[in-house]
């Protein structure tokens, strides 16, 4: 029998399943070396709702939240400016970095939060303090802080950002009955009904940290450690570090002063893997990686047998992670690089769940877009300020104090030693933006692009356009598609240089999913804006505008338009890039072209230098 | 700041001597215009950065100035040393240490630039001059992490000051000169995004590093970390001796430098080298030249030889090759061999 007994958060202890996470944030409370924690899984897995829920088995302890709301003032703080007039001194309000020292900060939604901040935040937890001058204000914050984030697709974080966690963990949705079941029980019983044992989790969690100095490594399980990072070959050194922090953890979680192997193998898993860089694997020169791997197994076996005459004993040999790498290295030798697209980027097979993201996007209608420019200009960095003209919309509090400051003596009278402010004293912000766009390129790789050597000038055109982002700092991703298969070969980077080397990884073959690649590149791109509100990304379409292959069954052409119109609605930019050749035209894509409401460019009357001058336009000319 | 004793310590850290080697260079010589490292995550860039303030050498400042000018140049001193009268050869000064300024990227432009004091002026009424990061920075070091995201104006601020050596402040009624000279160093990883063409010719050298790949080495780095993580002061002063001798070694170094010399045919092997590296303007050859005294005056010798220039060509050369934009951003060594022998 249930109660629903409304909306009381549930409890550590009470998730159901999820061992893996709750493992990763024990670890990350008892052992302090471990300062930030990324759990990625699907909506609705209770990423946030067991973060929060740490809250419960901590002493006393801080935590604070960031969410995609925060500006760059409230995480670090910001010139107080009621307690700067009333006391008659700039006093400063400490942000919520400082307020979470000695604690947790919460970052829900690590997606949807700028880079800026969610670097900030990152960095602050891993070097234990945060430098901060701006406002006029100069000082050293302590942050001894461990952050634990939570991202629901997390292919919607670069590679790099996603590495500089410390631990990363996914979650699941539960297929068993029983376990829903329970799911469902928990969440609406009475919290009588929750099992007793979580008043133990504080003290367990105490006594590891207590245990935690006394845990020693052996020299065999830190040749073992180093052995099976050095196979899996992640970035930098600092994960081994990271993972050997894990394992002692583990072990003073489990109430031992060894560490074991089964807690090298669950350190690995959390603190490693996810390091990997996904580049190696289809880097320009892939058997000269398969090589190398070779070589460090050759030469870690020989070691291997080496520290065993050493040590003498009977010890287990530590398979696993080795021997999985291993297979895998050997799987993307086998595989012939365009259909294997498992490593060429993160494949997304659209009928399973996007019709039903972008549907939710759809926006109330006739409402027309990039009628007006946007008023919200509070976002982005306060770069310096000017005198405002009109009514003043975004005060600089810093600034506004500066001019008033030297006037105190004069308007200060006996009386009131309050500071006084004077509408002309006021000052405003100018606020910079990210300086580059995000343009996605998004090509078609069917079989018809692969005659008349249409994929080359589709080619041709990105390069220029890469060329023209490489001076002017944007922003470029890379998505292709053929048959049922929208692929993402880049996520959106700076490093143009890197999406330069996938480039000639593009080959042809197969059906034309117009719409399907049109619906997903909104939806990545939509999600794209929601993250950066300040600007807009640019979708390039490279294909001949054919469409063979619908999702439904039904035309393909009319489904392709449909989606079209939809499109429409998300505050985007297209610009129409169209190789269609021959005799017979069907101009489709000029017709694609209008419904967008974009820019359309055909590669026979155009050099691949125009169309980069077409995208540059687009960049010019519209409202950021 | 951390408390520079407790850092990781700069001898403590595994290998990477190529990264050390850079920075130590531009100790000694402070025209060789700074260093960029640039590598992937986890390659202790940001930790030898740091730590490298407790090898730095002491110098002379004005003692009073808040723009840490030094004595020795009494057309670059501040305006406030010469309003109040420090100018004559005579103003007491006193020993520093040199150190490490760190410009975070969350800087705005006023604390980088310096503005009005606001409590002197709530206070007094009077409008003076708050001495910014660049102030601070003023014959130290000026360290940038992650400088491929810092912001465009800030970079612009940066180019400015770096090419004048002067910290000009017009704002808010305060109207302000400083002398600021100081060595840019910045770390990266290409990973984040390219960093501006401008920025990156600025550096006088650039190292790449990567990550150690052997397991010894591994199991290295792994036990030095934690030791120093379980215990850091009792790490720090085991490490102590090594950083000392370090220290010692840098400030002969400085001693040396300036009296280091060049021969003709070493000369003209730096301009072959620049030729065939096809280089735009001159500023790979005057760093290579620097680069090679500085390792001369670092390895105790008077004269650079051949080995120094080629080892310093390695240094300036590898972002100043002319390439087109997406060509490997990594330098070839090879094409040196031919000189080697």
């Amino acid at each position: 029998m249930i109660h629903c007994s409304g909306c009381s958060s549930l409890r550590f202890s009470a998730f159901v399943g999820m061992e893996q996470v709750k493992m990763a944030l024990r670890i990350a409370s008892t052992n302090e070396h471990i300062r930030s924690l990324l759990i990625a899984g699907p909506t609705g897995t209770a990423k946030s709702a067991i973060a929060s829920s740490i809250g419960d088995v901590l002493r006393g302890e801080p935590v604070s939240r960031i969410s995609p709301g925060t500006t760059e003032d409230r995480v670090m703080g910001h010139l107080d400016i009621g307690k700067t007039i009333s006391s008659g001194q700039p006093v400063y309000e400490s942000g919520v970095l400082a307020r979470a020292h000695g604690g947790f900060i919460i970052v829900d939604n690590a997606d949807l939060i700028s880079r800026g901040i969610i670097g900030t935040v990152l960095q602050a937890a891993q070097e234990r303090l945060l430098i901060v001058e701006r406002d006029g204000c100069s000082m050293v914050i302590p942050t001894r802080i461990t952050v634990i984030a939570t991202v629901a697709n997390e292919q919607d974080l670069s590679p790099s950002l996603i590495q500089s966690f410390d631990i990363m963990v996914r979650t699941s949705t539960f297929v068993g009955i029983a376990d829903r079941c329970e799911v469902i029980e928990r969440n609406c019983g009475s919290p009588s009904q929750e099992p007793p044992t979580f008043t133990n989790e504080s003290e367990a969690l105490e006594r590891a940290s207590d245990r935690l100095p006394k845990v020693r490594f052996s020299l065999w399980q830190m040749r073992n450690l180093c052995e099976a990072v050095g196979a899996l070959s992640p970035q930098g050194n600092r994960c081994e570090i990271v993972a050997a922090h894990v394992a002692r953890a583990l072990a003073a979680l489990d109430g031992r002063d060894e560490v074991s192997d089964e807690d090298i193998k669950t350190a690995l898993e959390l603190a490693v893997i996810h390091c990997v860089n996904p580049q190696i694997q289809y880097s320009e020169d892939r058997s000269r990686v398969v090589d190398l791997r070779e070589n460090d197994r050759h030469e870690s076996d020989q070691a291997q047998q080496a520290t065993k005459r050493q040590c003498n004993k009977d010890h287990v040999r530590l398979h696993t992670p080795a021997t999985r790498s291993e297979v895998e290295a050997t799987d993307t030798t086998e595989t012939p690089p365009p259909k294997d697209t498992g490593t060429l980027g993160d494949t997304i097979r659209i009928p399973s769940f996007l019709p039903r993201l972008i549907d939710r996007k759809v926006r109330p209608g006739g409402h027309g877009r990039r009628t007006r420019t946007r008023t919200d200009r509070q976002t982005g960095r306060y770069i310096r300020h000017r005198i405002p003209s009109g009514r003043p919309r975004d005060i600089a509090v810093d600034a506004t104090l500066r001019a008033a400051a030297p006037f105190q003596k004069v308007r200060m009278t006996t009386h009131c030693r309050r500071l006084i402010v004077l509408p002309g004293d006021i000052r405003e912000k100018v606020r910079e933006t990210r300086t580059g766009s995000t343009i996605l390129l998004l090509v078609d790789t069917s079989t018809s692009m692969g005659l008349n050597r249409r994929i080359e000038r589709a080619r041709g055109a990105c390069l220029s356009l890469l060329k023209q982002a490489y001076s002017k700092r944007d922003t470029v991703g890379l998505i292709t598609f053929h048959d049922s298969y929208v692929t993402t070969i880049l996520p959106p980077t700076r490093s143009v240089e890197r999406a330069h080397r996938l480039l000639p990884l593009i080959t042809t073959g197969g059906k034309t999913p117009l719409a399907q690649a049109i619906e997903a590149v909104v939806t990545y791109a939509s999600g794209l804006r929601s993250r950066d509100r300040d600007s807009i990304p640019v979708v390039a379409m490279f294909s001949d505008f054919r469409p063979t292959q619908s999702q439904g069954g039904g035309d393909p052409v009319e489904e392709m338009f449909r989606i079209a119109h939809r499109a429409s609605h998300e505050k985007l930019r297209f610009l129409i890039v169209d190789s269609e050749c021959g005799f017979v035209r069907l101009g489709y894509g000029r017709k694609l072209c209008d419904i967008l409401d974009g820019t359309y460019i055909h590669t026979d009357e155009e050099s691949n230098a125009s169309v980069a001058n077409g995208i540059r336009q687009i960049l010019r000319g519209a409202p950021g | 700041m951390a408390d520079r004793h407790t850092l990781f310590p700069f001898s403590a850290i595994m290998g990477q001597e190529r990264m050390k080697q850079g920075l130590i260079f531009n100790v000694i010589n402070p025209s060789i215009g700074g260093v960029l490292i640039r590598g992937e995550k986890g390659t202790a860039k940001s930790t030898a950065v740091r730590s490298l303030a407790a090898l730095l050498p002491e110098r002379n400042v004005i003692e009073g100035c808040r723009c840490n000018c030094g004595p020795s140049n009494v057309s670059g001193l501040c305006i406030e040393c010469i309003d109040s009268g420090r100018t004559s050869p005579t103003t007491p000064t006193k020993r520093v240490p040199m150190e490490v300024v760190e410009l975070p990227l969350n800087a705005t432009e006023d604390r980088v630039a310096g503005t009005l004091d606001i409590e002197k002026a709530l206070r007094e009424g009077t409008q003076q001059f708050e001495p910014g990061i660049l102030a601070r920075a003023n014959g130290n070091i000026l360290y940038v992490d992650e400088v491929n995201l810092l912001d465009d104006h800030i970079v612009d601020m940066l180019l400015d000051v770096a090419a004048m050596g002067v910290n000009h402040v017009e704002r808010e009624g305060v109207s302000f000169r400083h002398q600021s000279r100081f060595v840019l160093v910045g770390t990266m990883n290409p990973e984040e995004g390219d960093i501006r063409p401008q920025l990156l010719d600025r550096f006088g050298i650039v190292v790449d590093v990567c990550a150690q790949r052997n397991t010894d080495e591994r199991m290295e780095i792994v036990q030095r970390r934690l030791a120093y993580d379980n215990d850091p002061v009792s790490f720090t002063r085991r490490w102590t001796g090594d950083d000392t001798d370090l220290r010692k070694a840098i400030v002969s170094a400085l001693e040396r430098s300036a009296s280091v010399t060049v021969d003709t045919s070493q000369l003209r092997l730096t301009s072959e080298i620049c030729i065939e590296a096809g280089v735009d303007g001159h500023r790979a050859d005057i760093a290579i030249i620097k680069t090679a005294c500085a390792k001369a005056a670092f390895e105790g010798r008077d004269h650079t030889n051949r080995e120094d220039i080629l080892d310093a060509a390695l240094f300036a050369l590898p972002h100043r090759t002319r390439r087109k934009p997406f060509e490997e951003a990594t330098f070839d060594h090879s094409f040196l061999e031919k000189w080697r022998q």
